[in-house]
């Protein structure tokens, strides 16, 4: 089961952040958002994608100055997970081709919806990137 | 492509938030524009679509910065009914956002879910099945399961809505109350078969979520799915797929991972073809696993590889498992940091399988190696799996390789290091003197991240193993020569020495005069807790050798030092100790050895059990989720590792040792009954039966004697009779001798500290067994900060379910606050209570100061103001739970509605967690009525003051009362009525010096429907300074002339 997403920049600031579990307050999620950021951004190329924190793992990966973060329990596939976020990227990268932080800061509408679209309720939904971005042309057309 | 729905006033928003530079910048940017929507959701102008979107987004964002939106939820489900696709996707996700399954406001909108669920629009069942998804709860789970169903049922509905009505499934299958039975296995055992028939791939993706969240709690009803899993696999491998699925040139890696899993659940396939097509299938995905150059592609293959060979395990086919398992070592080696760090986990997941056993330790020196990788994620790992991996024939190897690792690891993982190492050490320990040596080694590397568990445990098992005794001495003192000079390894080696050490220096090895110079070297820098158990052990030196003048010597220059200086429990012990040398008979009988340890659960096991799942580096409040159920096994394990009755002790000293702890336990146990009165010289009381709670204290005391006395007033008493009553039974640590190990052992055990250490002492338990003591040993109990075991063990065992007593004198603070207006109200060894109070006419005001000391968080933490005739009272929130160091305030107002005689009280009442103590007390309000008192608003010459006191008849409305020698001298009353908002007059009848008379108004009233009422009131004092001082007090209120006479009295007297 998939946690949480989150997307942090190299400053540590998030960008974006969806939990499975809503019960968490907004200073319980700052004060994880906070240690699992100081874990995973101080760590080097060389080393490895998955970090444990607590009783669960954070699987994290880089794209110049943005990580893409997820936190996972034992039943997910770390692999897959890592994959999943490339998955995520390309489909943003294809909506906002080429996509960038301020993409996804100025967009963060758009950037939630596509993620709601491949990720819900801890699960993987759809991988399948013309399937993902559905809504959002939706979206477009209405607008 | 293009951007959609350009909202320009969220750019604005979120680029001015961006242009901030200080954190109070943004907060003022982000305080302005909630103000400006809050604005704009309170006035009656009706908005459009795109300012509705608009304001809900940003709402959005500003959440997402951190900060706390308190409103605009029923906005969004206003949003979430509305007509329109756009703003209902804002809705949706705004409410996603804002609501919780637990939330009432969900109710608000379950209705347009619904409606959305079941209308013909696809892209609204999509938005509420994703919003059901996230959000759902038990009562969305009651209201909409059948109407989910329908959806994934129903072949007419386009893929994109199945495989979201799948996972909505599984979310409401998760949120039902347990006893409901939603997916009935013979309906849905077969359906989910047939509906895995399914040709999308995205629905596949769903449902083989769906069927692994079920299979994960009960695979039964469902083996009819395993054939067509397996055919999916099949498909895939195949690249039977189109093209939107296929990721690097594979078939949905996350369908087939997801395949994998679901296998892993169901035994293996009974049917012969799915069973050899599942193998082979297995075995292509093992032989392919080449590493290629493309990272994501190689990320992918890997993925499904690792799923693969857990299947391949449990399909117990010997040329599949070899497969696996080598591939697993292969990976063990390999550059790629994510593939070793999976082949350890993997390997730790699998290891109870023999052929991965086997592998495992072909590469233990692979492993062993991972422990000093460069990557922390990796070294935890290994340090699982050696955790996992070790048996009796690797042990030895495995325990001294993490030895020498443990200079080089890093904090993060170090005590969860030493913990495990000394785990294994105790597990496997292939003889016992490895045993003391690695755990020796062990406490001397580890520095500061040991615990106190480790020498516990070492100090049991040497105790229980007479064989041993003079080796483990030998040991310490060599390891002392090394130089290592921690806490814990200090108390160890003191400990082992203090009992052993004398054996090893009558072997003519190490002089105990080394011995105590070895100790010495380390006693300035230890804490008081080690000091104390030093001082123990000099004692025993010193009685060990009573010959021996050097020794005799050095002992009694640090007992002397000690005995003057400020840590009460240290000074105390020296002075008793000095007493006892002076004594040698006295000594020799006193100063015992231990006897043996009762067997108990590991201590160890037991701490680890208590880490797991838990960070070692942060451990701060956890969200539900992560949290394991631990607090239920904690208690589990308590309960069953409480000793057993004790009586039966099998001593290894003969007679008189055994004797005397049980003593100990006696007295443990008399400290419950300190109201007993002291027997007098030596017939045994009847409370002088140990309870076998008590019993590991006795086993905790260092066996040195009970210093002796019938009814020693103080300590220096207690020493000047020791010599008159004859022998001395047990001395120690008593009350607080805790069992080192599990401080809820010792429920009974209770005394409070402090009664017994304060000068007045009360009446000492007197205690005789007639086999310890012939002549007579009466014993006063010296309550110690608990000398071997940790003074936070001594907290928790002095009290158990007795109540847990004042610290200070409650009466005196109490007096205190009837004039002052803050000030303590309650003290004890947890909780603090303070208060203050502002006087308005009849209303105080007060706060009072919850204050906890503990170190850990008390519980059930209750305050309430009993309902009073005479009062209404008003109290703010009351937090459930008190942080450690923490203090709260709790503000109460009490309005006094008429005059009254019994001070107002609270109760309080909390629970400390560690211990299963519960407060539960009662805390007198200095509401006395004279705080209600004010003066006159005009002012009442003294002719009149005559004339009205004449008029009020006598008793009741005219109250004397005499105060005897107890009486201020008038200067002092004088300054102190105006202070209690009386009116001082000038001097009447011309002559009496000695005589005052003051008036005030007493207000009442004016809340709870009665009417504000203001009493006058009279007072005379005549006689100040004088043994006939007399207090007079007059008013047209009987119950008010009473209280202000009572409350005026405990003032001034």
């Amino acid at each position: 089961m998939i946690k949480f997403v989150l997307l942090v920049n190299k400053q540590g600031q998030t960008r974006l952040a969806k939990y499975t579990d809503s019960s968490l307050t907004t200073d319980e999620r700052r004060a994880l958002e906070a240690e699992i950021v100081r874990k995973c951004l101080t760590r080097v190329d060389k080393q490895c994608n998955i970090v444990e924190h607590r009783n669960f793992k954070v699987v994290y990966r880089r794209y110049a100055s943005l990580f893409f973060l997820m936190g996972i329990d034992a039943e997910e596939n770390e692999l897959g997970t890592l994959e999943m976020i490339h998955c995520m990227v390309e489909t943003l990268d294809k909506w906002f081709s080429n996509v960038c932080e301020l993409d996804i800061m100025f967009s963060l509408d758009t950037t939630h919806h596509i993620i709601d679209e491949m990720v819900a309720n801890g699960c993987v939904v759809e991988t399948n990137k013309a399937n993902a971005l559905m809504p959002v042309q939706l979206l477009e057309r209405l607008a | 492509m293009a951007r959609i729905q350009n909202i320009r006033g969220l750019k604005a928003y979120i680029q001015d938030i961006r242009n901030c530079s200080t954190k109070e910048q943004e907060k003022e940017r982000v305080d302005k524009e909630l103000g400006k929507i809050r604005k704009k959701y309170t006035s009656d102008k009706a908005m459009t679509a795109y300012d509705k979107r608009k304001y809900m987004w940003k709402l959005l964002y500003t959440r997402l910065l951190g900060y706390d939106v308190d409103f605009g939820v029923k906005n969004a489900s206003d949003l979430v009914a509305a007509s329109g696709y756009a703003e209902k996707q804002v809705g949706y996700v705004a409410c996603s956002v804002f609501l919780n399954e637990k939330d009432e406001f969900l109710r608000l909108v379950i209705n347009s879910v619904r409606n959305d669920l079941i209308s013909r629009n696809e892209a609204f069942q999509c938005l509420a099945l994703d919003f059901i998804a996230n959000v759902g709860g038990s009562e969305f789970s009651q209201l909409l399961t059948g109407d989910v169903m329908n959806v994934l049922a129903n072949g007419a509905t386009r893929p994109v809505v199945r495989k979201k009505a799948a996972l909505c499934l599984l979310r409401l299958l998760r949120k039902a109350p347990p006893d409901a039975e939603i997916m009935q296995p013979e309906v849905w055992g077969v359906r989910l078969a047939t509906m895995l028939e399914e040709r999308d791939m995205g629905v596949l993706l769903g449902l083989s979520t769906l069927l692994l969240g079920v299979a994960s709690r009960s695979y039964e009803g469902y083996e009819a799915c395993v054939p067509r899993i397996v055919r999916i696999l099949e498909r895939c491998k195949q690249r039977d797929v189109s093209q939107d699925y296929t990721y690097y040139g594979l078939a949905s890696t996350w369908l087939q991972v997801k395949c994998l899993r679901v296998l892993q659940y169901f035994p293996p396939p009974e049917e012969p073809a799915v069973r050899r097509m599942l193998a082979d299938i297995v075995k292509r995905i093992l032989g392919g696993s080449e590493p290629v150059k493309n990272v994501n592609k190689n990320n992918a293959v890997h993925a499904i590889v690792f799923e693969a060979v857990a299947v391949a395990i449990s399909l117990e086919e010997p040329e599949l498992m070899a497969m696996g398992v080598a591939l697993l070592a292969k990976f063990l080696s390999v550059r790629e940091p994510n593939l070793k760090y999976l082949a350890l986990e993997n390997m730790a997941r699998l290891a109870e399988v023999p052929a991965v056993v086997d592998t495992v330790n072909r590469h233990q020196k692979t492993i062993l190696a991972c422990l000093r990788d460069g990557d922390v994620s990796i070294r935890r790992r290994a340090l699982d799996l050696l955790f996992i991996m070790c048996t009796p024939s690797n042990s030895a190897e495995i325990v001294d390789e993490l030895l020498s690792y443990l200079t080089l690891a890093d904090y993060s993982m170090r005590e969860e290091l030493v913990l495990k190492t000394a785990v294994l050490a105790e597990r496997f320990l292939p003889s016992l003197e490895w045993y003391v040596d690695s755990m020796l080694t062990l406490m001397e590397r580890a520095g500061d991240s040991a615990i106190n568990d480790l020498w516990h445990s070492v100090v049991q098992l040497v105790t229980n193993n007479p064989q041993l005794h003079v080796y483990a001495a030998r040991r310490c003192a060599e390891a002392l020569r090394r130089g290592a000079s921690y806490e814990v390894f200090v108390k160890c080696t003191g400990y082992i020495l203090g009992e052993y050490g004398p054996r090893l220096a009558a072997a003519g090895e190490v002089p105990l005069l080394e011995q105590f110079k070895l100790l010495q070297e380390r006693f300035v820098a230890a804490s008081p807790e080690t000091k104390a158990l030093l001082l123990t052990v000099y004692e025993k030196f010193a009685v060990a050798e009573p010959d021996n003048a050097a020794l005799k010597v050095a002992v009694d220059a640090v007992l002397e030092r000690y005995a003057a200086t400020l840590d009460a429990e240290l000074a105390q012990r020296a002075v008793e100790y000095r007493g006892l040398t002076t004594r040698r008979a006295v000594a020799a009988a006193a100063v015992q050895p231990l006897p043996k340890w009762e067997k108990r659960t590991s201590l160890l096991l037991r701490r680890l059990a208590e880490k797991e799942g838990e960070d070692t580096d942060e451990a701060r409040e956890r969200p539900a989720w992560m949290n394991l159920p631990d607090g239920a096994e904690d208690e589990a394990a308590g309960g069953a590792s409480a000793p057993p009755p004790s009586l039966g002790l099998p001593g290894t000293a003969p007679g008189i040792a055994t004797a005397a702890a049980n003593d100990a336990a006696d007295l443990l146990d008399l400290l419950d009954f300190s109201d007993t009165p002291p027997k007098a010289n030596g017939t045994a009381s009847p409370g002088a039966i140990a309870s076998p709670a008590a019993e590991p204290g006795a086993h905790a005391t260092m066996g040195v004697a009970l210093a002796a006395a019938t009814a020693p007033a103080t300590v220096m008493d207690l020493l000047s009779s020791l010599g008159s009553p004859g022998s001395a039974a047990p001395q120690q640590p008593p009350a607080a001798a805790a069992n080192p190990f599990a401080p809820e052992l010792l429920p009974e055990v209770a005394s409070p500290p402090v009664p017994a250490r304060a000068a007045p002492t009360p009446p000492p338990a007197a205690v005789v067994r007639p086999a310890a003591a012939p002549a007579a040993a009466a014993a006063t109990v010296m309550v110690a900060a608990d000398d071997p075991f940790g003074a936070d063990v001594f907290a928790a065992a002095a009290a158990g379910p007795a109540p847990i007593q004042p610290v200070g004198d409650v009466a005196a603070w109490f007096h205190k606050l009837c004039t002052a207006s803050s000030g303590i109200l309650y003290e004890d060894q947890y909780m603090q209570v303070g208060i203050k109070s502002q006087v308005a006419g009849p209303t105080v005001q007060l706060v009072l100061f919850l204050g906890n000391k503990h170190s850990e968080a008390l519980q059930q933490v209750v305050l309430v103001a009993p309902p009073s005739p005479a009062f209404a009272f008003q109290m703010g929130p009351v937090p459930q739970q008190l942080e450690p160091k923490k203090q709260v305030q709790v503000s109460l107002s009490a309005t006094c509605l008429a005059p009254f005689l019994a001070t107002p009280a609270v109760q309080l009442g909390y629970s400390v967690p560690g211990t299963g103590q519960v407060l539960s007390r009662s805390l007198d309000l200095p509401l006395v009525a004279t705080k209600f008192c004010a003066p006159p608003p005009v002012e009442v010459p003294a002719p009149v003051f005559a004339q009205r006191w004449q008029q009020v008849a006598g008793p009741p409305f005219k109250l004397t009362e005499r105060l005897g020698g107890a009486a201020p001298a008038k200067a002092a009353a004088e300054a102190l009525l105006p202070a209690l908002g009386f009116r001082v007059l000038p001097a009447m009848d011309g002559g009496s010096g000695d005589a005052l008379s003051a008036v005030c108004v007493f207000q009442c009233g004016g809340a709870g429907g009665t009417q504000l009422r203001q009493v006058p009131c009279m007072v005379k004092l005549e006689g100040l300074g004088t043994p006939a001082a007399s207090l007079a007090v007059a008013t047209a209120d009987a119950t008010g002339t009473n209280a202000i006479k009572q409350a005026l009295k405990l003032v001034v007297t």
